[in-house]
């Protein structure tokens, strides 16, 4: 465990500040994103939007799976679990007639519910017992879906009617907008609060933390909890989104997905993840569309050059090209 | 009796594949602390070696030994050349990277298959000695099956006898309780974990190749068989070969005999067996320590 330690955030050569000033400065995105958010809409339309739409869904994803995976360093490659769960919840109650934010609500319950029974599964375990058992809850999840005719079966369901007051368009995107930021915004406050610097405690030094006589169970269950409450969020607006639902949101390949987005923008950084979610996104769209049997190829050597070379991912991309570029210079000289 | 013999054996034949999977993941759990999923990526690669060996013609038997034994070799060499190239960089790595990094690898590997042979199935060897049965106390049972079993049963004492009888398990038992100490007596590390990341790729390799004539192969076979070997892991005790092998013959019996009595839960059994075992014995059936601690 003594190899966590390395890993863990240091504040940047010089920087040593008060955690408030820290925590205040690493908002500084926010503003950017609500500003490119608002005239997003003047910019792009139709295809575009809708691709934007997924991408701040996926931010949301990764975000929630970031609060495990890089905040408190629990191993997970089952949040396909949660995000499928909160995707069927939506889709089910809202062809039956749901108010939409009523069936909104009960995903983010029931991705939160089952996120707490994984966490009580995995409490005693660490890393690959807990990577096996929740891979594995996501499978089950796959082939229940496939089969129970509540669901649809292998086709899903389509044709959700959302219920929103503007289900297309710039009016769409607005809302989808609004509730993902203050999804952000709510992610960022537990990230920053008593429970997030308890969570990081947990990643820098899982021993100290123990022996300091906090119950490390409780917490990985809240973290559970809180991490599938975000992701049963991120599946039912893709399912409202892309007005459908199937068994491949229970794929490993959506677990896959949640986890490379959050290593190629950097696990322990707030915002990287969201940036990992950003391009990810962009990179597998341009893929899909101009080769499409390449794209898992890609994605592989993706990853990758991302774990060997760029292990703090892409915010830490303009920091290492500091470190090498003035080194080359001087040696032309 | 007799409509529950036919799916037990079935079903032992099932097992015996996921055994040679799984026995690779536990091992590489057990002495390099790393969960390789791209053990999946070996097994879907020896399926492939196997059918394209000889195309689409019927094989004979000589044909398929050799078909199947090629097959396992040249697992084995992208066995190694991954972990030269690759896996050996990410033993020393914190947290979820070991991980990752095999996930890299399993998704290349994938990648490049869907290159080669394209998204859609392939057809599996064919051959009229998978058909053949061998009559016992009037029961008709598939001679391939019965194959299978011996095989799986074979590397079970064989891998048995490697690491408990051999000097060289010897050294992969020093490197798994303690790789500093093993190392400062003069034991490769390296050396060990690459030869125990060979077998494993030499061994999923063999499952994927006996494995081919009795499903079709696509690129997503890779992952599926991968996760029910990991709930047989988890189910037989990371680390203990005599786990690993009662829990693969357990869960192909419980699937076998489920899909003929209650097909719709057959193949969801495997995890609620493993969320069973989880709660009642979170070390396995025969593991000694509790899963994944590092």
């Amino acid at each position: 465990m003594a190899e966590t330690v390395r890993m863990a955030e240091t504040p940047a050569a010089g920087t040593v500040r008060g955690p408030r000033a820290g925590h205040l400065r690493s908002l500084a995105p926010f503003p950017l994103i609500v500003v490119a958010g608002l005239i997003l809409p003047w910019v792009t339309s139709g295809a575009g939007l809708f691709l934007w739409e997924l991408i701040v869904i996926q931010v949301v994803f990764a975000l929630g799976t970031n609060l495990l995976v890089g905040h408190a360093n629990i191993h997970t490659f089952g949040q396909a679990a949660f995000y499928g769960v909160g995707g069927y919840a939506a889709a089910v109650l809202a062809l039956e007639g749901w108010n939409a934010w009523l069936a909104l609500i009960a995903a983010i319950v029931l991705g939160s519910l089952l996120g707490g029974f994984v966490g009580g599964l995995t409490m005693r375990m660490t890393g690959m017992g807990t990577l096996m058992v929740t891979v594995a809850v996501a499978q089950c999840f796959s082939m229940l879906s496939g089969r129970l005719s509540v669901f649809g079966g292998d086709n899903g369901l389509s044709a959700i009617a959302n219920g929103f007051p503007s289900t297309v368009g710039v009016s769409y995107w607005y809302l989808l907008l609004g509730i993902c930021l203050v999804a952000i915004a709510l992610m960022w406050v537990i990230v920053h609060s008593p429970f997030g610097a308890v969570l990081h405690a947990l990643r820098d030094d899982p021993v100290r933390v123990v022996h300091m006589g906090v119950d490390v169970r409780r917490f990985r269950v809240i973290a559970f909890t809180l991490s599938g409450a975000f992701c049963g969020l991120a599946g039912s607006l893709a399912a409202y989104t892309q007005s459908a639902v199937s068994p491949e949101f229970f794929f490993w390949v959506i677990s896959g997905n949640a986890l490379i987005m959050c290593v190629l923008g950097g696990l322990n950084s707030f915002w990287g993840p969201a940036l990992g979610a950003v391009v990810y996104v962009l990179l597998s769209h341009e893929l899909q569309s101009y080769f499409p049997d390449m794209s898992i190829l890609a994605m592989g050597i993706a990853l990758l050059v991302v774990v060997l070379i760029l292990p703090r991912g892409l915010v830490e991309a303009p920091r290492r090209l500091a470190l090498i570029l003035p080194r080359q210079t001087g040696r032309k000289r | 009796m007799e409509s529950l013999l036919l799916p037990i054996v079935n079903g032992l034949g099932l097992g015996a594949v996921l055994f040679l999977v799984a026995i690779g993941l536990s091992l590489q759990i057990g002495v390099m602390r790393i969960l390789n999923i791209a053990n999946g990526a070996f097994f879907m690669l020896g399926a492939y070696f196997a059918v394209s060996i000889f195309g689409d013609r019927p094989l004979s038997v000589p044909e398929i030994v050799l078909a199947v034994l090629a097959a396992c070799l040249i697992t084995g060499l992208c066995g190694a050349a991954a972990e030269v190239s690759v896996i050996r960089r990410l033993y020393d790595r914190p947290g979820l990277y070991p991980f990752l990094g095999t996930f890299a690898v399993l998704l290349i590997i994938q990648g490049i298959v869907i290159l080669t042979y394209g998204q859609i199935g392939r057809s599996s060897m064919r051959s009229s000695a998978f058909h053949s049965s061998i009559s016992v106390g009037g029961l008709n049972l598939s001679a391939y099956n019965l194959f299978l079993i011996a095989i799986a049963a074979l590397v079970a004492a064989g891998v048995s006898l490697l690491i408990h009888r051999t000097s060289l398990g010897r050294k992969v038992t020093a490197a798994a309780v303690d790789r500093d100490m093993a190392a400062m007596l003069g034991i490769h590390v390296r050396r060990v974990y690459f030869f125990m990341l060979v077998l494993s790729a030499v061994l999923a390799g063999l499952a994927g190749s006996l494995v081919s004539p009795l499903m079709e192969l696509n690129p997503n076979m890779a992952i599926t068989l991968l996760i029910e070997a990991l709930a047989v892991v988890v189910i037989g005790g990371s680390g203990s070969i005599s786990g690993t092998f009662v829990a693969s013959m357990i869960v192909g019996i419980l699937q076998s005999v489920l899909i003929r009595f209650a097909p719709e839960v057959a193949d969801v059994s495997v995890y609620i067996a493993m969320a069973l075992i989880m709660l009642l014995r979170p070390q396995g059936l025969m593991g000694r320590r509790e899963i994944g601690v590092a």
